[in-house]
């Protein structure tokens, strides 16, 4: 309710045609890319995912007309996320779970 | 004096006179459970990507899902999956739709939009009940699978699974409200002259888009990397 904005029928539509214009990307760049740029590949999937959920949090859950006190309660945590993603990452690259894994 | 002070007093109890946060106490709470939500799908995923990295071999996705209902053995590679988001994402355009009358107090919109939301919840879990049915009769289960490590069905399973619930308790609430809406709820809210009478639907909203946004990640973790 914080900053009453213009965002009626119009709006949500178009919100709506950008992401499913995005999926379709995605499902493109899926079909069309071929394996040996698998890197490239998955670096412009997390892109897209990105936008995608900066799509659907600022207007879908209606953040970005949201106090800025508010905007930053909400995003500043997820640093943490990033921090974990980070670690794992390093980790899962340098650890040999497969030996252990196998047993399962 | 002392009657001024009991005011601001009360003013205090109810949000105070500055919102810090220019929300209410509803909304808030709903944008920290979802944040607590959040950071237990970011754990889950991160697993995921921490076993997928250190795991020399990974099923390619493509192979793993590429069927359809009624097409046989036809090799379609994400064309299911891209239904299930697709109905997915419409759902969650016709809960901010239900939002959206909400503020202009349209009762018919309200409910006509989240029948709208729950039929897409339902048809959603059912193409998810659809596919786990046709992927354990194909041999993946939490004890092995014929495409690679046993640790990738149990992390499909397990995140897909935890999603899926999210999916079902976002439908039952919306059914809640649904109810709630054509017994009057919001009616007597209205003339009672309450603030935002609507809320309760921005609030559902909240969790079903949050429910999408997970989606949005599963998706592309599963599905496309």
């Amino acid at each position: 309710m914080a900053q009453e904005a213009k965002f009626g029928k119009k709006e949500i539509w178009k919100v709506f045609i950008f992401l499913s214009i995005v999926t379709a990307i995605e499902f493109v760049i899926a079909f069309v890319m071929g394996d040996n740029m698998k890197t490239i590949k998955n670096i412009l999937f997390v892109v897209l995912t990105v936008v995608k959920a900066y799509g659907i949090m600022a207007f879908f859950m209606h953040l970005k007309f949201e106090f800025s006190n508010f905007k930053m309660t909400i995003l500043v945590p997820f640093a943490f996320v990033v921090l974990l993603l980070v670690i794992l990452a390093y980790e899962g690259s340098k650890l040999n779970l497969w030996s252990f894994l196998e047993k399962f | 004096m002392s009657s001024e002070a009991a005011v601001s007093k009360q003013n205090l109890w109810g949000g105070g006179d500055v919102k810090p946060l220019g929300a209410s106490y509803g909304k808030i709470m709903m944008w920290f459970f979802i944040v607590s939500d959040a950071f237990t799908f970011s754990a889950l995923l991160i697993s995921y990507g921490l076993l997928r990295l250190s795991s020399p071999s990974w099923p390619d996705p493509d192979e793993v899902f590429h069927a359809f209902p009624f097409m046989g053995d036809m090799h379609l590679p994400l064309v299911f999956v891209g239904l299930m988001t697709f109905i997915l994402i419409f759902s969650s355009v016709t809960m901010v739709l239900a939002v959206e009358a909400g503020h202009r107090n349209s009762k018919k919109e309200v409910i006509t939009n989240l029948i709208w939301t729950i039929l897409g919840g339902i048809a959603f879990l059912s193409c998810q009940a659809w596919e786990w049915t046709h992927l354990i009769h194909g041999g993946t289960t939490i004890y092995g699978n014929p495409y690679g490590p046993a640790v990738f069905g149990q992390l499909f399973f397990c995140i897909t699974g935890f999603h899926g619930a999210h999916v079902t308790s976002g439908v039952i609430i919306n059914i809640i409200v649904l109810i709630l809406a054509y017994t009057g709820y919001f009616d007597r809210r209205v003339q009672a002259g309450e603030h935002d009478p609507y809320e309760l639907v921005e609030k559902v909203g909240l969790y079903w888009h949050f429910v999408d946004l997970v989606w949005v990640f599963v998706f592309t973790f599963f599905y496309l990397v």
